[in-house]
């Protein structure tokens, strides 16, 4: 709902606008590959936005495309009409300001804490900002308010080894690093991958925590269907290289056979509520979320306190 | 001692500690028992941090417990002999999450002889099994290709292949579908119950997957290094408090039956699947 309000005030045209952009892999070799085919996509600010395809889909080259880890192919002509501006910085650009960028895009990557490598927490979350160059006073702030935003407790927690914390916790030591250099858009790929359930509903809870207090744009990258339901306000589905489209949770759960031709799942609480409206149970069969499903249940069953 | 002769595995009390008699001893098993007969099919749960993956590593004599003992096949894992620890290793494999970590020739074929070449078995054999376990993970027509430009399933299936060709009485996965998209997390499940079924192999699969679990017959949860629960995996998954505890989620229909009947409405217990949450919904409307 905040997502709804914050995009009336934005102003127009996206945070992160990409058109037409066209990647290839191993180019002029037998093992060339197009892994984006005239991608278009638009992100606005204070968007929970989700990108969902499968393995080899062009996801995890789209998002690199997002901090310029991936440049934009400018041999050839496949890029000439091509548009990638993030945050107000034009990527298509011979010499983009990387610098800036990078303040401005922060990027958590798949298992995140196999990148942790300092003797404590409290130096591993203040390298980003230091390499910002940012005082040692501001830093500490920063390294702070990060590991508290995470759900750690600063003093518990600062002086140890990042490597004897359960793995869990350093998944969020990981994402607390990229949150101290206060970017303006995050990026999360599969960011719950491998965590039990407790540990994934507690990521996803911080996730949109963050979202309201101090990174308003969101983007990720998810196999997780339930994840997407619960948290994205649009999603961007992939397929081939392809924007298949963008659509809200509730349109792209309904769309079944796009879902499964792409060899998706749907969201568990839309699976159970179809199964059971097939079965002559009185439920919506677009329930997304397990909530939603219990309370057309109680509404049907007339169950209740 | 002669019940252990009857069980592939024995586990009685493992106690095992990471860094042990220094100032960073972590305890990861704390007196773990249980027994697996042959043919089991068993899903071993727990949050993260619970001691899975340190068990599944005493399965197969990577560790040897601290205290207590790990009986394969009637062998116990802390014998010095060379010949007894081999035997456990062949009796037990392992396949892990990341199948990147877990490929070592370049050509598919290759990789999977790999673990018979290394048990010193004639060239014929080799041949035989390498081609009997590529065709039980679907992978045969792939058996020329190189294994770096499969699907993360494809490569998971390769790593169960270099497994099974070493003919293991048990298999130990150990969260082998965390890193893979759905349909290769299916392609991975259907593997494993088909070797299940038809090559008759121990399956031992440590996973967060409620719906994983559901597949097997017996569900062991560990807790903070102990068993926290041991039962028929509908028993254990239809346990909507009990899993919570210890960090974990039962299957959707679980739950929902759960909230249900603690609102009011009757539902009868054990339920896990959506057909008998369909079934109990149908005789509340009548």
């Amino acid at each position: 709902m905040q997502n709804k309000e914050l995009k009336k005030t934005s102003s127009s045209g996206g945070l992160i606008e990409i058109k037409d952009l066209t990647y290839t892999y191993n180019p002029k070799s037998p093992f060339e590959t197009r892994a984006l085919d005239k991608v278009s996509l638009t992100i606005e600010r204070g968007d929970f936005f989700g990108i969902i395809g499968q393995t080899g889909s062009g996801k995890s080259t789209l998002i690199s495309h997002i901090n310029a880890l991936t440049r934009v192919q400018l041999k050839g002509k496949v890029n000439d009409c091509a548009t990638v501006n993030v945050c107000g910085i034009d990527l298509t650009a011979k010499k983009p300001d990387l610098k800036r960028l990078r303040e401005k895009v922060g990027m958590v990557f798949q298992y995140p804490e196999y990148q942790l490598f300092a003797d404590t927490v409290r130096e591993d979350v203040a390298f980003g900002p230091k390499n910002l160059g940012i005082g040692d006073a501001e830093t500490d702030e920063r390294v702070r308010e990060a590991i508290r935003l995470v759900g750690l407790n600063y003093t518990e927690i600062s002086e140890r080894s990042p490597f004897e914390l359960s793995g869990g916790q350093k998944r969020r030591v990981a994402i607390a690093g990229v949150i101290a250099m206060r970017p303006e858009v995050l990026i999360l790929d599969e960011p719950t991958a491998g965590l039990d359930p407790e540990g994934k509903r507690e990521l996803l809870a911080l996730f949109k925590d963050i979202q309201l207090t101090t990174c308003p744009t969101i983007v990720m990258v998810s196999h997780n269907m339930d994840e997407v339901a619960e948290c994205c306000n649009k999603v961007a589905v992939l397929g081939g290289g392809k924007v298949l489209g963008v659509f809200a949770p509730s349109e792209l759960f309904s769309k079944r056979e796009l879902i499964r031709s792409l060899g998706l799942e749907l969201p568990v609480a839309v699976e159970l509520a179809s199964y059971l409206a097939e079965h002559g149970i009185p439920v919506r069969p677009e329930c997304l979320t397990e909530e939603e499903l219990l309370g057309e249940l109680l509404s049907a069953y007339g169950g209740g306190r | 001692m002669d019940r252990s002769a009857e069980k592939i595995i024995r586990v009685s009390n493992a106690v095992y500690k990471y860094n042990r008699d220094t100032e960073d001893e972590v305890t990861a098993l704390r007196g773990i028992s249980f027994e697996i007969a042959e043919g089991e099919f068993v899903a071993l749960v727990g949050a993260n941090g619970s001691g899975k993956s340190t068990l599944a590593r005493l399965l197969n004599a990577l560790y040897i417990p601290d205290e207590g003992d790990v009986f394969v096949s009637g062998i116990n894992t802390a014998s010095d002999k060379n010949e007894d620890i081999l035997a456990v290793r062949r009796t037990v494999g392992v396949v892990f999450q990341n199948p990147d970590n877990q490929m070592v020739a370049s050509i598919i074929e290759d990789d999977v002889a790999f673990g018979p070449e290394n048990l010193g078995l004639p060239p014929a054999e080799i041949r035989e099994r390498v081609d009997w376990a590529l065709e039980c993970v679907g992978m045969a027509d792939h058996k020329k290709g190189t294994p770096f430009r499969l699907s993360g399933g494809q490569k998971q299936r390769i790593a169960i292949a270099g497994v099974l060709a070493m003919r293991p009485r048990v298999m130990v996965l150990d969260e082998s579908t965390a890193m893979l998209d759905p349909r290769g997390k299916k392609e991975v499940m259907d593997v494993v119950e088909r070797i299940r079924s038809e090559a008759g192999v121990t399956v031992i699969m440590i996973t967060h997957f409620p719906d994983e679990a559901a597949r097997a017959d017996r569900v062991i949860a560990l807790s903070g290094g102990r068993v926290a629960m041991d039962m028929p995996s509908s028993a254990a998954l239809s346990d909507v408090e009990a899993l919570r505890s210890i960090g974990l989620d039962a299957p959707l229909p679980a739950r929902i039956a759960y909230e249900l009947r603690k609102r009011g409405l009757s539902m009868p217990e054990g339920i896990t699947t959506p057909d008998g949450l369909t079934e109990a919904l149908c005789r509340i409307k009548n």
